[in-house]
């Protein structure tokens, strides 16, 4: 005991030069994130008087969002748009990943990197290029009333969830590739081969081998996809009108134009909980099912 | 080591290390800091004062709020009390403005410049209106004596409205139309009021407080009826791509809204540059010049109605205040003021926006 | 066409899917440059007249040039710090065994797992209670917090690689940490270096909610850009912008692709770009 200890504050301990290494990272992470959540948090439990805050910790920004229904349309709503972008993401992806690991033999970063170029320019312009095809006079409506398909344009194409969700899976889906890629990639080819020799077929190779040793891949391809886009404000500003309207603008008018800090605050530590626990509710339930496929 | 030397430099550079005289610092609506609005500033003292932008006043408030601050504010007349009450800014002593004279009695007088203690918090820069735009040619039946708010819940032209998102323009007019004062409802009709606006929702093609966007809707014809300021209207008048008719409706038996937007006195102002200065960032906006540049660049009246004077004759045509009788004309506008229970107010309107309410 | 001969049926199939999906990926970004050219104010399509006066003039916009040097600035700091600390990270997790070792490491990560408007309100709140002015100090601090974990990713998986006993080796034979770090350690992690200086840049230059919650009176690009987009005048100058950017971009990786390729014949320096 003696001696662990000896060796824990040691200078030459490993715990001691790991530690030393790791300092400036954690003492950021102390300033920069825990401290600003716990304030979050703390400010969650305050409320806002005109233009005073009210620092006794009481409830009531928690009762209210959980009372009103409006707060938990904005909050399904978000989460809805951002599960269908994860899914439709991910498996419009993994073909394309599918085929830079197996089918592409050479100049795969080439490929790579050809998937990431368009995602180099301004991720705000990326969805402003979705107003120019949907818009009024946009490409949809010019190209579709020059050829003489439609008379007047078609007002459905902008301004609501499903342009939302159109966008962010563009803006998404070379995100959704690489980690989907990188698992594939790192697949015993041999194993493959193996399974081929003892009379599998494609599909059943692709079932019990490929897929799931491919799966840490697409789980963090979700997740890389869900988070943020449950908490885009851009996109549903730009493109989503009245009913595109998701959860991080309500966060953003509480802190902005209705000047109700706490209450801003304390749906955002909601929306915290809830994307984490379909996080977690998401692992569980892959990992579930993978086992029982396997 | 050539690094460290690059490193420190570099740390120097982004702190924004910087040994010059003070200016006073302008903090205003986007645009708002356009040479002819500080030109009279830059003649005083031979240097360019300092200025920041907001796109809308509630990021400008949140922003102050935070820590942020300039000498000059320019905020509308209704961000007043609230301003005032989270102490942003002091009182100002119009003795120290030569341009105060200048500015008509009705806009002296509105409601926000004065305090009940007689100190003035609020320097009337510029106003304009708040009604709707009409395509006559889309919507003939709404021309002329025509002119009626009632377009914009039309069963006809849903989903070919445009509307203004900010709660300070659009819930005045909706309450205005079913003739209830936003500025003095009981809650009962401030319900009724929100039955209207949830109606005004399902008509909207869009709502935002990105005017050019209500314009360019307009001029591709996506929207019929905007309710807007009148520069969108003189945007679209001045627009060469466009040439269907449009009108600035004055509806009968219906005042349509004015707005005041000006200057208020930080409350650290004077602490880095002279006040004098600031005073004088005051008086580079009420100047003859900015008036002018006012009327014929911008579509607004300017406070200073010595500019009425020297704008030129097509510019002052297509303002639609009666620059003959200013006092006379705004008497006959209801004034913006803020709403009590504004914050409470606004959250509702964003949730009737979001359609979840 | 030989080659193309050797692909399955289910092969060519993947490469019709790929040339689609990387039609989705393409097309909409290039209507930026497109309608970059289109005379009118309003995007209208077809585009009936052409004009390059965006490109001409767009260099006129002092304010847009603050704005893209404020991009810079903030982008080559947060990608310094954050890789720094990165090699720091990635060095303590790939070299020591020590308590601790996966909370610690998850910590650093958890920042990827949140929203960033929660760490934008988040940081806001902070920034006012601890009495900071907001400027692209602030903004680079959170960039930094954003950027880390993409570090610490690339960075591990790079020095989990590498060989202790060439180090070993070095200080055997002498020299002193700083002389190891540079002659032998830094060469052999150097692409990882520059794939986290690089990635993290891009992460930051295009970084836009914290940005908007934490930016005083210099806006970064995308805060400028969200500004501008709300003047529908200006919409077409921020097309062409766009289009530069993407421009910029794409020389610069050709570049790096093709100094790769040189470097694959010249052995000293393929390891960069891999």
């Amino acid at each position: 005991m003696q001696k662990t200890l000896e060796n824990i504050f040691s200078t030459s301990s490993e715990t001691f030069k790991a530690y030393r290494l790791l300092t400036p990272s954690i003492l950021l992470l102390i300033i920069v994130f825990a401290f600003p959540i716990l304030f979050l948090i703390t400010y969650s439990f305050w409320t806002q008087d005109y233009v005073t805050i009210d620092t006794t910790l009481t409830l009531e920004n928690y009762k209210t969002v959980i009372n009103k229904s409006s707060y938990h349309i904005l909050i399904k709503r978000s989460l809805t748009i951002s599960s269908l972008t994860t899914i439709v993401t991910v498996l419009l992806a993994y073909p394309m990943a599918y085929f830079v690991a197996f089918v592409v033999k050479e100049r795969k970063l080439l490929w790579l990197i050809i998937l990431t170029i368009p995602f180099w320019t301004s991720y705000l312009l990326r969805v402003f290029a979705w107003k120019l095809i949907l818009g009024y006079n946009g490409v949809i409506n010019g190209s579709l009333s020059n050829l003489g398909i439609i008379e007047s344009p078609l007002s459905f194409l902008l301004y609501n969830p499903f342009a939302v969700f159109v966008t962010l899976a563009h803006a998404w889906s070379a995100f959704a590739i690489l980690p989907i890629y990188v698992s594939l990639e790192k697949i015993d080819r041999s194993l493959l081969e193996a399974a081929a020799d003892l009379g599998d077929n494609a599909f059943k190779r692709f079932c019990r081998i490929t897929f799931p040793l491919s799966f840490p891949g697409v789980l963090a391809a979700s997740l890389i996809i869900f988070i943020p886009t449950t908490g885009d404000y851009i996109t549903p500003k730009l493109v989503g009108g009245s009913e595109g309207i998701m959860v991080a603008n309500l966060i953003q008018i509480m802190f902005g134009k209705a000047n109700n800090w706490p209450l801003g605050s304390s749906i955002a530590v909601i929306t915290m909980i809830i994307v984490t626990l379909s996080v977690i509710l998401f692992v569980l339930i892959s990992r579930w099912l993978v086992s029982k496929i396997k | 080591m050539k690094i460290i030397r690059d490193i420190f430099i570099s740390i120097l550079f982004l702190t924004g290390f910087s040994v010059k005289a003070e200016e006073a610092h302008l903090y205003t609506w986007v645009d708002q800091d356009d040479v002819p609005f500080i030109q009279y500033y830059i003649d005083k003292y031979g240097a360019e004062p300092k200025t920041s932008v907001f796109e809308d006043e509630d990021e400008a408030f949140a922003k102050l709020r935070a820590g942020y601050s300039a000498d000059v504010y320019g905020p509308c007349s209704y961000e007043i009390p609230r301003w005032r009450d989270a102490g942003l800014i002091q009182p100002i002593d119009v003795s120290k403005l030569e341009h105060w004279e200048k500015i008509p009695d009705s806009l002296r007088n509105m409601p926000g410049v004065y305090d009940d203690k007689g100190q003035v918090w609020f320097i009337p820069h510029l106003f304009g209106n708040t009604s709707v735009i009409v395509n006559t040619k889309l919507a003939p039946e709404y021309a002329g004596d025509n002119n009626s708010w009632d377009i914009l819940w039309d069963p006809k032209y849903k989903g070919r409205i445009g509307v203004l998102a900010g709660a300070v323009d659009t819930i005045p007019l909706v309450a205005a139309h079913i003739g209830v004062n936003a500025y003095n409802m009981t809650d009962d009709e401030w319900e009724q009021v929100k039955v209207k606006l949830r109606e005004l929702v399902v008509q909207a093609r869009l709502i935002t407080n990105v005017t050019g966007e209500l314009e360019s809707a307009m001029a591709q014809g996506e929207v019929v009826a905007v309710e807007a300021w009148n520069d969108s209207y003189n945007n679209l008048i001045w627009d060469e791509e466009f040439t269907d008719p449009v009108e600035y409706m004055q509806p009968k038996n219906q005042k349509i809204f004015s707005w005041v937007c000006g200057f208020a006195l930080s409350s650290v102002a004077g602490k880095e540059a002279p006040i004098e200065k600031a005073y004088a960032l005051i008086d580079s906006g009420l100047s003859v010049g900015a008036a002018q540049f006012l009327i014929e660049d911008w579509g607004y009246a300017p406070a200073n109605a010595d500019g009425f004077g020297v704008a030129s004759e097509e510019a002052l045509e297509l303002i639609i205040v009666d620059t003959s009788d200013v006092d006379a004309w705004l008497a006959n506008t209801i004034f913006q003021e803020v709403m009590p229970n504004l914050d409470k107010i606004v959250e509702e309107w964003e949730l009737i926006r979001a359609g979840v309410d | 066409m030989k080659k193309f001969s050797l692909y399955s049926t289910g092969d060519r199939l993947l490469i019709i899917y790929a040339v689609m999906f990387l039609s989705f990926l393409y097309i909409p970004v290039l209507f930026l440059p497109l309608f970059s050219f289109s005379k009118s104010q309003y995007m209208m399509f077809p585009i009936s007249d052409w004009t390059l006066e965006r490109y001409v003039t767009m260099w006129h916009k002092t304010k847009l040039r603050d704005a893209l040097f404020a991009s810079i600035k903030v982008g080559i700091f947060a990608s310094i710090i954050s890789t720094i600390l990165g090699i720091l990270v990635a060095r303590a997790m790939t070299r020591y065994i020590f308590p601790l070792k996966k909370p610690v490491l998850g910590f650093i990560m958890l920042p990827i797992a949140f929203p960033e408007i929660i760490m934008g309100v988040g940081l806001l709140i902070f920034a006012i209670f601890a009495g900071m002015q907001l400027s692209l100090i602030t903004v680079t601090a959170g960039h930094v917090l954003i950027c880390l974990p993409f570090s610490v990713l690339i960075l591990i998986s790079r020095f989990e690689g590498f060989d202790k006993s060439l180090e070993e080796a070095s200080l055997d034979l002498g020299e002193n940490a700083w002389q190891t770090f540079r002659r032998i350690t830094f060469p052999i992690v150097a692409s990882g270096i520059l794939a986290s200086v690089l990635l993290t840049f891009t992460i930051s230059f295009d970084e836009f909610l914290i940005a908007f919650f934490l930016s005083g009176e210099d806006p970064t690009l995308p805060i400028y850009i969200y500004g501008q987009l709300r003047h529908v005048k200006n919409i077409p100058y921020m097309l062409a912008l766009g289009s530069i950017i993407l421009l910029v971009s794409f020389v610069t990786i050709s570049f790096a692709e093709w100094i790769r390729r040189r470097g694959m014949k010249n052995k000293k320096l393929s390891g960069l770009f891999e």
